[in-house]
């Protein structure tokens, strides 16, 4: 039967056919009857058709009723599924099936069936679905393609870094060795030197080389900035210690260009705060340093520290060439440098690396200045505030510079030049020294001579220095060894004291820092002999012991006493930690508490050393802290010793009773 | 062009000539590293560089470095990225162009950005037939070319173009190709 309504149906929909309520099929669509001959004009719906949506229909009724629900039929040969609907004729008599190929079953369950676009009607998007998954699948692709490629920049990345890190170790110590040759050299000539103009030649020759040691050390702090290998190191400090070290370091040559150098401090700023103490110093020297540099003879260089609240702000002025107008807002990129008539040239790395600096401390600076007038510089930082004493801490007389030692020191280095010097400088200090050139050859030599020191380079052939300080330390009485290095790196430290080593010096060495290392681990030969080291107080005073005892009881007072040894030996190592560090602020923390606490137990000679320390460490006299920490860990030894062996007093028996 | 056409001449470039050259070529085409998203729509420009540097890098004339590539697409990369799509399309080389555009319709809902070409099929005698490109674009009638040969491959039908007859228009171009086809039985 040809209708119109049949001929329309079948130019929208794929499949169309009619049902009777015998369940008979008619209107058949020509489509439908090709890819399904069992679905003919006249063939019985459940002979060509399973239904598997909706599963339980068997009956023309079941069909009838099933209403507007999607319908999901299966041809029997398992070859065809459609998905359509069922609407009922005006009468009811019969229902209308139309609908198109069920897309989805036909890929899985027959793919050889080749259906065409044609079979499917315009308003069916069930190939645009497809379409959109296969699109789907590709970006998820594209992603996974662009992952790969960023982990493959990342290992680049971090490989790059890697090789920068190890280049910067390699690069320090290259560059620095043969500095510490011309550096230590010219030390030791400059100390020779009888005539002013070989005094002048010399000085000229060791500001060449400091100033180049400088440049090294630039562009060194530029690289490692720049790869992130600068993190921020944050203690307690003192403001007024910190600013006075950056005083000592450039007020020699302020006083050079009679230039007058000044620091203020107003009193209620708190002077003990927490931040990266090195850092700050590191920029400020630098700021001060060029303040200095580009100041012509007569003028001033100020710096005021103001604080507000959490931020503190250091203030630098001079009166010198100032910078112009249009160089203002470059002054802090990398490799900007200035010449002007006085002939000073910068590097043009130094502000930028203050820069960097001051942003790894979330700080900020600003620079305003007046061409011919004067330079301004303003460091904002945010420092934590501590709840430590307000101590005021004058600044440092490091008067050292006549100190001789007495005792053997054993130097350890593969380079001959560094060998001859570091001989020198030592015994000009009154000090014995034996020489080797490797590892293997000091740990043969420590076996049989005993040395009061070791000072150790760490790159040499044979065995290196961390091999070498490992089987000393293996040794019955090992004797204290330090590292001498070039590298310079923040988690270079920490290896080292790992290792075994007591301590580090950098090179190219420098003379003071070689004397206090020295008087760590020597006995100074030449102090005033007028005033006595020891108090003449007791080791330990029993009587103090006994009426501890008789007030606490004995049992409390064993456990009292083992709590006590163990905390005034971790004190004690913590004292001499922060000694070697010249953490004057921690020796006085550290003194302090201990002196107290071993008083209580009758030390009192240890007591007395202990505030003499904490004395001079509050006024900053390193000399007088060297004259006192001499023996301090014998006399902290003997004194607890003296105190373990004064184990029950007499008298207990009976307090206990009681 | 989206960014699948940009991926299709690379795999093209990569499986033939490795990834160096294709270093090469990315490199001297300017085009920025982001270019070979599949389904972002890039400026006809971006594509146009990738050919004419892939001509360069390859020592070819633009026109045949164009029919390696569509012929590349048709009979390889297409396949493998819409197969299941194409097998709806046609079932010989003559009902696959007489769909394409029906195809580009389905495409479009997907592709929001997709300006497709429209084919039209002739049949001029029992084994040629002329196929009508119609774009809005220039200087692309050797890439359909290089696809009508693709696609015989996927029907196992070898082509020879007899003639072309390429016309400019206002904004692009309109070919006429006639091609002989000779089924094979593989």
């Amino acid at each position: 039967m040809s209708d119109p309504t049949f001929d329309l149906l079948d130019r929208m929909f794929t499949f169309t056919f009619s049902l009777d309520n015998k369940m008979r099929l008619s209107n058949v669509s020509s489509r439908l009857n090709n890819l399904c001959p069992a679905a003919s004009n006249g063939s019985y719906f459940l002979e060509a058709f399973r239904c598997h949506r909706p599963a339980t229909l068997s009956s023309f009724e079941d069909l009838a009723a099933a209403g507007d629900v999607l319908f999901l039929l299966i041809s029997r040969d398992e070859q065809l599924a459609l998905k359509g609907q069922m609407v009922a004729t005006s009468d009811g008599a019969g229902l209308h099936f139309t609908g198109m190929p069920w897309l989805t079953w036909m890929q899985e369950k027959a793919p050889k069936v080749r259906l065409h676009l044609g079979d499917f009607p315009k308003l069916d998007s069930q190939m645009d679905q497809d379409f959109h998954l296969i699109n789907q699948q590709s970006m998820v692709n594209d992603l996974g393609q662009l992952n790969e490629k960023l982990a493959l920049a990342e290992r680049d990345s971090r490989k790059s870094i890697r090789v920068q890190s190890e280049l910067f170790a390699v690069m320090s110590h290259e560059m620095r060795t043969p500095l510490n040759g011309v550096i230590s050299a010219l030390s030791l000539l400059s100390e020779e030197s009888n005539t002013v103009e070989s005094k002048k030649i010399i000085d000229i020759a060791n500001e060449s080389a400091n100033n180049l040691l400088s440049v090294i050390n630039y562009a060194l702090d530029f690289s490692k900035i720049d790869a992130g290998k600068m993190p921020l190191q944050t203690h307690d400090f003192s403001l007024v210690t910190m600013l006075g070290s950056v005083f000592a370091v450039t007020e020699g040559r302020a006083n050079e260009k009679d230039i007058e150098l000044s620091y203020a401090i107003a009193p209620e700023i708190q002077k003990i705060v927490v931040g990266d103490e090195e850092k700050i110093r590191q920029v400020l020297i630098n700021i001060v340093g060029n303040a200095i540099k580009f100041t012509e003879a007569g003028g001033t260089v100020d710096v005021v520290v103001e604080q507000r609240e959490k931020q503190f702000s250091f203030v630098v002025s001079d009166t010198g060439i100032g910078i112009l107008k249009e160089d203002i807002p470059k002054v802090f990129d990398p490799f900007w440098g200035k010449s002007k008539s006085n002939s000073e040239t910068s590097t043009g790395l130094g502000l930028n690396i203050v820069r960097q600096l001051v942003d790894l401390m979330s700080g900020e600076i600003e620079v305003e200045s007046v061409d011919g007038v004067g330079t301004t510089f303003r460091i904002d930082i945010p420092l934590e505030l501590t709840e430590l004493d307000n101590v005021p801490v004058k600044k440092q007389s490091l008067d050292i510079s006549q100190l001789t030692f007495s005792g053997r020191v054993l130097l350890v280095d593969d380079n001959q030049v560094n060998l001859m010097l570091g001989r020198m400088i030592l015994e000009n200090r009154g000090v014995s020294v034996r020489t080797a050139c490797d590892g293997a050859e000091a740990l043969k030599i420590i076996k049989d001579v005993f040395f009061d020191l070791v000072l150790m380079d760490i790159s040499m052939p044979v065995m290196d220095g961390m091999e070498a300080v490992q089987q000393i330390n293996l040794l019955a009485s090992p004797p204290p060894v330090v590292a001498l290095t070039a590298n310079v790196g923040d988690d270079i430290a920490k290896r080292y004291l790992d290792a075994g080593f007591k301590g580090y010096l950098l090179k190219p060495l420098e003379k003071e820092a070689m004397i206090f290392e020295l008087n760590t681990w020597l006995k100074p030969s030449n102090l005033d002999d007028t005033e006595t080291i020891g108090s003449g107080e007791a080791v330990c005073n029993p009587n103090i012991l006994e009426e501890l005892c008789k007030q606490i009881g004995i049992e409390n007072y064993l456990r009292v006493r083992s709590l006590f040894i163990d905390e005034s030996q971790g004190r004690i190592t913590s004292l001499l930690s922060a000694w070697i560090r010249r953490d004057l602020e921690k020796v006085r923390k550290e003194s302090h508490a201990l002196s107290s606490s071993v008083a209580s137990f009758g030390c009192e000679d240890l007591s007395w050393r202990l505030r003499k320390i904490e004395g001079a460490s509050s006024q900053g006299d390193a000399t007088k802290i060297i004259k006192y920490m001499t023996d301090i860990e014998s006399a902290a030894k003997d004194a607890l010793d003296a105190v373990l062996r004064y184990g029950e007093p007499k008298g207990t028996r009976d307090q206990r009773s009681i | 062009m989206y960014g699948l056409i940009h991926t299709a001449l690379r795999d093209l470039v990569l499986e033939n000539h490795g990834e160096e050259k294709w270093n090469d070529i990315v490199s001297h085409s300017g085009v920025q590293p982001n270019s070979f998203l599949t389904m972002r729509s890039y400026n006809d420009d971006v594509t146009m560089a990738l050919v004419d540097a892939a001509s360069k890098a390859l020592q070819l004339p633009t026109d045949e470095c164009l029919k390696i590539f569509g012929h590349y697409w048709a009979s390889k990369f297409a396949p493998r990225e819409y197969g299941r799509l194409l097998d709806h399309v046609g079932g010989s080389l003559v009902e696959f162009f007489q769909n394409l555009d029906a195809l580009h319709d389905r495409i479009s809902t997907s592709m929001t950005e997709f300006k497709p070409p429209s084919f039209t099929v002739k049949v001029n005698t029992e084994n040629s037939v002329v196929i009508r490109y119609s774009s809005g674009r220039k200087g692309l009638t050797s890439f359909v070319v290089g696809i009508i040969i693709g696609s015989g491959e996927r029907f196992h039908t070898a082509i020879h173009v007899d003639k072309i007859d390429l016309k400019s228009t206002q904004q692009g171009e309109v070919s006429d190709i006639l091609i002989s086809m000779v089924e094979s039985n593989e």
